[in-house]
């Protein structure tokens, strides 16, 4: 047992997967909530930034420099990246941007051609679909050892603030700049939903059918959902690689893509508010789960792992929330674009 | 002392919190043919799948010869008595036509009763007979019609609810089921009969009721509803009993 | 070479590529590949048996079956290992049918049927099972790691018992290949000629035609349940005989069923049989092929079975549909669709 209970580093640590969950619950809210798409697949969406950062890291770290390792995921490569990250910060970090960007471009690419089977099919099917496509990608990226590290995977790619010499000054920081982002995903989730496009997403949801025969060319709005959504999933990939440092293919199992699905039907489908609210739940059932591990687990004869109860957890939750309160925590609210801010007002006055 | 088979009684139901019928009372009686008559969407089927509990009871009783059937689940009822010919899809065309008709005494336990009832159905529509091996997807409208009439008088029911039964039947078949129609009521099996066409319905019934956006607006002895253009009024809502 | 050619030979190749890493070249051995195929064919038919069941029956894709395989294995170590043979091995099987019939039909009290009274879309219904999948899992990690028992094998030893060509037919085969046909053959004698299995039929072709023509329709689903849950469980009972048990196992097991289930629409008794069979032999024979032949290794082995569910699932999800009870009509018909017409 520990003397005492590092109430930073949880926080730390709880604010960092807040939110990372939060990007990704806000995506998938975007996808199902308001355009009706059930992503199944958001793992493998999600995978994509994580692989990409590990690969663009390496790049900028090893690559660039003239440097060959044995394989993406040897030791040797690791020794090296964490080296080469912290005598170079100014490298470390582009090669960062450079991640983010290429993690949101390829993530949402991956997402457009994903939306290709939602054509026709009816949504338990295309939930079928795409979480087995999932797991076709995850079991051939794995077998890609140049890009994946293979079964190993990859470990060691430093934190873009690693030239901050206090360990948890650097954590900080970071959790400081995922916050941002989550807070930047959700503006951006704002502005689109509040508009004429967000109520076009749900005409689609509705009743695509209405809105094929209004004239609106519904494949090609479902495919920039995915898009959008795979997107900011790759950039949650990318922030959440760079602070844990590892990417490794086995960890992109469907039970990720479904402990997304909890955040956003716990939360209350088709608002920002909503998803954050799941994604704060599930945040802080992540890491009380974890300060169970490290402080019980001695007291315990067998070795639990945290992940567990964790997932134990979310599918009790889950089932409550479905059966009780299918709407969710906070429930769907109109959306308010400048015409129907104009219209309460009147009804108002 | 009224020798009600079926009473309903301020009954209002519909689908979840949707109401269609509205507090209807209702009455029919042994050995009779009620025919329910009324425009589109008036409630006619919704009222006879409350009684048979397939629709969502909110408020009122039902009760079949006495008993209070109104909250029973669909196969009790039927254990009870009642059987329920729905307007559409009500065969299984995946199955044959001898099997349909054996789901039909799905209730039906001994197997000599069984094998009586099939002789029963079999004389009553012999044209069942020779396509006892058929899957009834084969069948025509008619054809269907007769299976689905034939399926629902396994049980020997004293109570009938025919919802359409001539609908989607081509007009040579019409008159052979308003014929079978009055040979079912021969052999004492009281009816209820949701129909779309007003003339036929009242050749056929003893008694009957006209409904209209989910209220009963006349409900007496045919004969009683009068000139074309009253029951034109009754439908259009112009006049209500 | 024409052009054409050189187009298409070029990319394919360079997609194979992909495939290429670490392979191992093996010798191919036919018999020894068919037996397999057999083998792992039939435990796939009896978890896809009971997907496809249960789905026409109550429409849910449910996505714990895959789970209730796990448990079955896990509960057939535990008798092994407490019984000796040859009285485990019947008692093994039981025991791994009843619980697995059990907690499934459990679970549809608790959570199915209220969801579905309550008006749940089919989508809420797949999270639902996809919860129940993922309770029931880690439930069974902490259950195991606990008992010390994470990886389990049954204590029956398998052996040799024919050897045919350069393929061996060992007891497990002949365990799980007879259950496999006698359960099959059992289930169509039920759904043909008794009243139950007329009712099954029913309730899956229209539920409410059936309830109101007299049919128990909670009674029907809970009889699909068990049926389904317990074919589940024996899977289970040959898995934990063949290889080591874990409870990441039903996953895998569970999307190989649900594609069989998928060649047979979901729906087709028969065409979910087929679909077994093909299966294993996709993941085994032409595999076997693949790497002989491509070097294509085989950890890529459930990419095949992958690819042939989405490709179903999109073009036609209605299966490669056989009429329920004409095996050859739904023969005919499937080659009438799959070669083009010879009359121009």
């Amino acid at each position: 047992m520990t003397s005492g209970i590092d109430i930073l580093g949880i926080l730390t640590s709880f604010a960092t997967f807040l939110g990372v969950y939060a990007i990704l619950a806000l995506s998938l809210n975007l996808e199902y909530g308001y355009a009706g798409q059930p992503n199944f697949g958001k793992v493998l969406f999600y995978s994509v930034g994580c692989y990409l950062a590990g690969f663009i890291s390496t790049v900028f770290l090893i690559y660039l420099g003239g440097q060959t390792v044995p394989g993406i995921g040897s030791y040797q490569a690791t020794v090296l990246r964490g080296i080469s990250g912290a005598s170079q910060p100014f490298l470390n970090a582009a090669g960062f941007i450079v991640a983010l960007i290429v993690g949101f471009v390829f993530a949402a690419l991956v997402g457009y051609v994903a939306s290709f089977p939602a054509l026709k099919l009816r949504e338990d099917y295309l939930g079928m679909t795409l979480l087995v496509a999932g797991e076709i990608v995850r079991i051939i990226v794995r077998g890609q050892t140049w890009f994946s590290g293979g079964a190993q995977g990859i470990a060691g790619v430093p934190n873009p603030f690693i030239w901050i010499g206090d360990a948890k000054l650097r954590y900080l920081s970071y959790a400081v700049l995922v916050l941002g982002f989550a807070l930047l995903t959700c503006f951006c989730m704002i502005k689109l939903t509040n508009s004429p496009y967000g109520r076009l997403l749900k005409s689609v949801r509705d009743d695509d059918l209405a809105a094929a025969s209004f004239g609106k060319n519904v494949p090609r709005i479902r495919g920039g959902v995915l898009a959008i959504g795979s997107g900011f999933a790759g950039v949650a990939g990318v922030l959440y690689t760079y602070y844990s440092g590892f990417v490794q293919a086995d960890a992109f199992i469907p039970a990720v893509t479904f402990a997304v699905w909890v955040m956003v039907i716990v939360g209350g489908t088709a608002n920002m508010k909503g998803a954050f609210a799941g994604a704060v739940i599930i945040s802080s059932i992540d890491t009380l789960t974890r300060i169970f591990g490290i402080e019980f687990q001695g007291s315990l004869p067998f070795l639990i792992d945290p992940t567990y109860l964790r997932y134990i957890a979310y599918a009790i939750l889950i089932i409550l929330v479905l059966m009780y309160r299918p709407s969710g925590l906070i429930p769907e609210q109109p959306v308010k674009t400048p015409a129907w801010r104009v219209a309460t007002e009147e009804k108002r006055s | 002392m009224t020798s009600a088979v079926l009473e309903v009684k301020g009954l209002t139901s519909g689908y979840g919190k949707l109401a269609i019928v509205q507090n209807v009372d209702l009455e029919v009686t042994k050995g009779n043919i009620l025919a329910l008559i009324g425009p589109n969407g008036s409630g006619k089927s919704t009222l006879i799948k409350s009684i048979v509990g397939a629709a969502n009871v909110l408020e009122g009783k039902v009760y079949f010869e006495r008993k209070d059937v109104t909250f029973l689940r669909s196969h009790e009822i039927i254990r009870l008595g009642i059987s329920y010919v729905p307007q559409t899809q009500n065969v299984f065309e995946s199955l044959s036509v001898h099997d349909n008709l054996e789901l039909g005494a799905y209730t039906v336990e001994e197997k000599q009763i069984l094998e009586e009832r099939f002789e029963e159905v079999y004389q009553l529509f012999p044209a069942l007979r020779e396509k006892r091996k058929d899957k009834a997807r084969t069948l025509s409208g008619g054809q269907r019609q007769v299976l689905a009439i034939g399926k629902s008088l396994m049980t020997r029911p004293s109570l009938l609810l025919l919802d359409e039964p001539t609908a989607s039947v081509a007009p040579v078949m019409i008159t052979q089921i308003m014929d079978k129609i009055c040979e079912i009521q021969e052999t004492g099996v009281t009816m209820i009969l949701v129909e779309q066409n007003v003339k036929k319905a009242l050749e056929l019934a003893d008694f009957t009721a006209v409904m209209v956006a989910g209220r009963i607006v006349f409900s007496g002895e045919s004969e009683k509803i009068g000139d074309q253009k009253e029951l034109g009024e009754l439908f259009l809502g112009k006049k209500a009993y | 070479m024409d052009k054409r050619q050189v187009h298409v030979g070029i990319p394919i190749k360079s997609l194979l590529s992909f495939f290429k890493e670490h392979n191992k070249l093996v010798q191919f051995q036919v018999v020894d590949s068919i037996v397999r195929s057999i083998l792992i064919g039939s435990m796939y038919t009896l978890v896809a048996i009971g997907i496809t069941q249960t789905f026409a029956v109550t429409r849910i894709a449910n996505f714990s079956h895959g789970e209730l395989v796990t448990m079955g294995a896990y509960v057939a170590a535990i008798v092994t290992k407490l019984v000796s043979f040859p009285l485990s091995l019947p008692l093994a099987i039981a025991a791994s049918f009843a619980v697995s019939a059990a907690v499934i039909t459990s679970i549809d009290e608790i959570v199915f049927k209220p969801l579905t009274r309550r008006g749940a879309t089919p989508l809420m219904l797949m999270v639902a099972s996809f919860a129940v999948s993922i309770g029931l899992r880690y439930s069974m990690y902490v259950a195991v790691v606990s008992q010390k028992i994470l990886t389990v094998m049954s204590e029956i030893s398998v052996q040799v018992v024919y050897v045919v060509g350069d393929g061996q037919i060992t007891n497990l085969f002949l365990w799980a290949v007879p259950i496999t046909i006698v359960s099959v053959i059992l289930l169509e004698a039920i759904f043909r000629l008794t009243k139950v299995g007329k009712a099954m039929r029913a309730v899956a072709e229209n539920a409410s035609l059936a309830a109101a023509t007299g049919v128990d329709v909670d009674r029907i689903r809970r009889i699909t349940w068990i049926i389904g849950g317990g074919l589940a469980g024996v899977a289970g009972s040959m898995w934990s005989i063949y290889t080591q048990t874990n409870p990441e196992i039903g996953w895998l097991i569970l999307l190989r069923g649900f594609a069989a289930s998928t060649i047979g629409g979901l729906s087709s008794f028969s065409g979910t049989i087929l679909g077994g069979y093909i299966i294993g032999f996709a993941e085994n024979f032409v595999m076997d092929l693949l790497n002989r032949f491509l070097g294509i290794n085989v950890i890529y082995k459930p990419t095949i079975t992958f690819i042939i569910m989405i490709v179903l699932l999109v073009f036609k999800p209605k299966g490669i549909v056989l009429e329920y009870t004409n095996l050859r009509e739904g023969l005919a018909k499937l080659i009438r669709e799959i070669r083009p017409s010879n009359r121009n």
